[in-house]
């Protein structure tokens, strides 16, 4: 399967997700040793788990981009917020492939999600950039 | 004013001391974060799986690395500010029992607003996760 830079554009929706906080207990246990901190919010980077994963799944399956997911590298990672994102409330992540292009063999694939709040307001994104090597 | 603990303030001209980051991120924190995140790619996972890929060992996930990083200060931080950005490069793999270490230090500070440096490097002092940045925003 040989990667499209046409996916540029490619849009993927995914279902609303809730900031589960206990989902984010195991998450804080896996992170950090602070344990018995019970913090009053999601740490920013559990931003991954309501906003991000929902959505990589669709573009690594989508047969339309053609990543080699074994030659795949997560290069870079940004995630920025309107506001302090509260436990249990719910948001809707959608996603976009910002960039996708080629050069000496070397796919560079960036896609921006952002989640939105049950009053229609963006209050979480994240910028992903992903690298996948040429094959030997 | 030199202020030592968690960050009480977010004062223009207060020199603060965000703390060390010191974490290892064995197989068993990896494979913990592998069910919290829902990120179970078995270069992570699988030693067999990752040798034939190339890598010495199985390595931490670049997310989980990001996020072991970014804990202690949003601790340091939860009482007067929320983060508004956090972000970095993987520059480095980090192979599964790495200690990841490192210094944030304070970049920016002005009213209201602070951002930290967050840079962590792997058990052989390669620089791991660079152009690494934490933004905090007074509550």
């Amino acid at each position: 399967m040989a990667f499209n830079p046409e996916c540029l554009g490619r849009r993927y929706e995914a279902g609303p997700q809730i900031v589960d906080r206990e989902r984010h207990r195991a998450y804080l246990r896996a992170v950090w040793d602070g344990a018995d901190w019970e913090p009053s919010r999601p740490l920013a980077t559990f931003a991954s788990v309501y906003l991000l994963w929902p959505i990589v799944p669709l573009l690594f399956s989508d047969p339309e981009v053609g990543l080699d997911l074994p030659r795949l590298l997560h290069g870079e990672q940004d995630f920025w917020f309107d506001r302090p994102v509260r436990f249990e409330e719910q948001l809707t992540p959608g996603g976009e492939i910002t960039r996708a292009e080629e050069r000496r063999g070397m796919v560079f694939l960036e896609l921006t999600c952002t989640g939105r709040d049950q009053a229609g307001h963006d209050a979480a994104h994240s910028r992903s950039l992903f690298l996948v090597r040429s094959a030997p | 004013m030199r202020v030592t603990g968690p960050l009480k303030s977010m004062a223009p001209g207060d020199e603060v001391e965000p703390p060390e980051l010191s974490v290892r991120l064995s197989q068993a924190r990896i494979n913990e974060y592998a069910e919290a995140s829902g990120d179970h790619n078995p270069i992570h996972l699988d030693p067999n799986f990752a040798r034939a890929v190339g890598l010495p060992s199985t390595i931490a996930h670049g997310l989980l690395t990001m996020a072991a990083a970014a804990a202690p200060l949003e601790q340091w931080a939860a009482e007067v500010a929320y983060v508004s950005r956090v972000s970095c490069r993987f520059s480095a793999p980090v192979p599964s029992e790495d200690r990841i270490s490192g210094q944030p230090q304070v970049k920016e500070a002005s009213a209201g607003r602070m951002v930290l440096t967050l840079e962590a490097r792997n058990g052989s002092g390669e620089p791991a996760l660079t152009k690494a940045e934490m933004e905090l925003r007074s509550l």
